[in-house]
């Protein structure tokens, strides 16, 4: 992890190395069942602690580098996930947690779903499950952590 | 009997009254003596208003008032037409009913003449005049294909008119949870004079789902309406179908899902306890009590194989049996759990930090609680004596010895305590479940059929009353499945709770209702007279409440100036 190319100039690298050990995140409920939500609350918690890898739950998507989606996308929400989306200041990451947030998962045939998050805006990393255990969320997030010190 | 006196008043306008099973009383009324009726039922003591349903006979409309004095549940049922679907509004007989009425109004296009509440209610913004999911008539691929076309669901500015107050829409994406609910807020200076809730930012359209997907099917999208109390819809579930079926099951797999409920209830009242905590920013509550709510989500984990959605409750009975091992494990952990819950009880009442931002915060009388039709550990704060689990009871609540927790605190500090309180009378529940458990089977096996029959099933769910309505078409499918949750019933309570409460105690006082509908912190505030607008994120709240009290600042304007953050918004 954190492989930082030495060819770089040392400020980006400075940057780089910054990103990966404070990545702050911004957790988004977009019409789930709240499954996924508390099993991303526990993941912050101490038996699982992700805060050692600096990750911190923010409340405002302008002080946020990963934007973490739970819960399938609804007709009321869509639009709204797009505004939050460009709040956030870039690099800017997408993480799909759960099978609704993948692909609508059980919900895929309500009328007012229109599927997974990236029917509305890109998204970097998918951790599937319903809902995932917090060890498959820390997986998920490790390994984006290694793609932002890659520079995203 | 009630249901006589209707006749004798009204005559040949009661069409039928009935019973259908313990508890379950029905009458069924021309659509003029409604108000009529209701008001009569009222006084006799139906003050509580469980929910509205709607139904699409294919004949036409049916409204379905679901009243309840402690535990006995009456339905009204009234006919309307397709051509002229009016009916008057009860919200002047029982304020609590104006979501309920607001949500038939929204899925089956009734019209409630008189229902103040602007539309829609749980439908995205934008959404076409005249489709009404719910109706038999449109079908998903219909409904699908029409928002797809008109574009449904953009952000609609609403303008609205006021000297010197200061409106504040709150969300979606907003402070208390972690789930969508839109709150504008009137504010004068710092206090709060009125709020108005948008909620439906969550709504799937799982009922017209459910209509299309088999009775085995839907168990588990019962079970993903909510992730936190799982156990209580599938509970509420197969109740429902089970009723329908007549469907007797075995002993012990009554004394298993009571032990599952509780789990349950343990786990929620801890989660609960830690965003309580979190959102008076006291962190140290949220990491301590998420801590031990592990221990319980081990327990639910070896029983069921699923730390969330447990799949437990089968149409029949339970999926899996606790075995001797696994009883001799709960025991430990529910001493463990006990320990703690005292702890926090004793820590909590104690710490100034905790206390003042509780006491005397969110401040309600019980009458609003019972004319808003509150529900479950907020009611119970608030001095109203409500508890399906003693009122209405299921499985084997009734032979289980347990107190309803019941304090006069009438403020969050209330709830806080109802909460840790229950968590203790759980444990009892669990520990008197294990010991008195029948051996034998836990599972019988299930029509796949259910017949056309109505049934209404009840279920304390750890935020409050919770009730499914099921009407069985024959076949494999339900006819109508209908799903009120605890949250929107306290929705008009907790909007009467923010009144009159500071702008940095909206998101304690919006959370003491457990609110279980999906958020995050943004708040935007525009001060009129001066044109300018701004967005607080929670730490803003939280430093301008310290700089508040410390008098350095004393209007929201203030901080903006000094902080910056403003824009023009003229």
């Amino acid at each position: 992890m954190h492989n930082l190319d030495l060819g770089l100039p040392v400020l980006e690298r400075i940057v780089r190395w910054a990103r990966a050990r404070s990545p702050w995140i911004l957790h988004l409920n977009t019409g789930g069942c709240n499954g996924c939500d508390i099993e991303v609350v526990a993941a912050l918690t101490p038996r699982y602690d992700v805060e050692r890898f600096g990750i911190i739950l923010r409340g405002s998507p302008r002080h946020a580098d990963i934007m973490v989606v739970t819960g399938p996308i609804t007709v009321q929400m869509a639009e709204r996930v797009r505004l939050v989306y460009e709040q956030m200041p870039e690099p800017r990451f997408v993480v799909a947690v759960g099978q609704c947030a993948c692909s609508g998962g059980v919900f895929r045939n309500c009328y007012s779903v229109i599927g997974g998050v990236d029917r509305v805006i890109p998204v970097d990393l998918y951790i599937p499950g319903c809902p995932p255990k917090p060890e498959a969320i820390i997986y998920g997030i490790a390994q984006l952590i290694d793609r932002v010190a890659r520079g995203g | 009997m009630e249901v006589g006196i209707l006749r004798d008043r009204f005559g040949d306008r009661v069409i039928e009254y009935g019973f259908t099973k313990p508890r379950r009383i029905y009458v069924k009324i021309d659509r003029s003596i409604v108000r009529d009726v209701v008001g009569l039922l009222v006084s006799q003591g139906y003050t509580h208003i469980s929910t509205i349903t709607g139904l699409d006979t294919g004949r036409g409309l049916e409204v379905l008032y679901h009243l309840d004095r402690t535990g006995s549940l009456i339905t009204v049922r009234v006919e309307v037409p397709y051509d002229d679907p009016r009916i008057p509004s009860i919200t002047d007989i029982i304020p609590g009913a104006i979501l309920y009425e607001g949500e038939v109004r929204d899925l089956f296009g009734v019209s409630f003449e008189g229902n103040p509440y602007p539309r829609p209610v749980i439908l995205p913004d934008g959404w076409p005049e005249g489709l009404h999911p719910l109706r038999k008539v449109y079908r998903i691929d219909d409904i699908r294909r029409v928002i797809a076309e008109r574009g449904v669901g953009a952000p609609q500015v609403e303008v609205e008119e006021g000297g010197g107050r200061i409106y504040i829409p709150v969300g979606p994406q907003h402070p208390a949870l972690k789930e969508p609910i839109g709150l504008r807020f009137v504010v004068e200076g710092e206090y709060i004079v009125k709020v108005k809730a948008r909620i439906g930012y969550n709504h799937r359209g799982i009922e017209k789902a459910m209509e299309n997907q088999t009775y085995i099917q839907n168990l588990m999208l019962v079970e993903r309406i909510c992730g936190i109390c799982s156990v209580a819809h599938t509970q509420c579930y197969v109740l429902a179908v089970e009723s329908a079926l007549d469907l007797e099951i075995p002993e012990r797999a009554r004394y298993i899902r009571v032990v599952m409920n509780e789990l349950n209830r343990i786990h929620s009242h801890m989660l609960w306890m830690g965003v309580a905590g979190h959102e008076i920013g006291f962190d140290t509550v949220l990491m301590y009590t998420w801590r031990d709510r592990e221990y319980v989500l081990d327990l639910l984990e070896a029983i069921s194989g699923n730390r969330v959605t447990y799949s437990i409750n089968v149409i029949g009975g339970v999926r899996r049996d606790i075995t001797d091992d696994l009883r001799d494990r709960i025991s430990k952990t529910m001493d463990y759990i006990e320990g703690r819950a005292k702890l926090y009880m004793d820590l909590l009442l104690r710490d100034p930090s905790f206390t003042r931002r509780t006491i005397g915060v969110g401040k309600a009388s019980t009458s609003d609680a019972l004319n808003l039709c509150a529900v479950g550990p907020t009611a119970r704060a608030f001095n109203v004596r409500k508890d399906i689990r003693r009122d209405d009871p299921y499985e084997v609540y009734g032979d289980i010895p347990f107190e309803v927790v019941v304090v006069d605190n009438c403020d969050v500090a209330g709830t806080f305590i109802v909460r840790a309180m229950e968590i203790l009378e759980s444990i009892g529940i669990i520990r008197y479940a294990l010991e008195h458990m029948p051996s034998g089977e836990y599972r019988v096996k299930a029509p796949r059929r259910v017949p056309q029959v109505e049934s209404i099933a009840r279920v304390e769910a750890p935020r409050g009353e919770l009730i499914h309505y099921l009407k069985g078409s024959g076949g494999e499918q339900p006819e109508r499945y209908k799903v009120r949750t605890p949250t929107i019933a306290n929705i008009p309570f907790v909007a009467k709770m923010l009144e009159g409460c500071n702008v940095a105690d909206i998101p304690i006082a919006f959370a003491a209702i457990d609110p279980c509908m999906a958020c995050e912190d943004r708040m935007e505030f525009i001060d009129e007279s001066r044109n300018i607008g701004w967005v607080w994120s929670l730490d803003d709240l939280r430093l301008y409440r310290r700089l508040r009290e410390k008098g350095s600042v004393s209007k929201p304007i203030e901080y903006i100036d000094r902080f910056g953050g403003g824009i023009d918004v003229s």
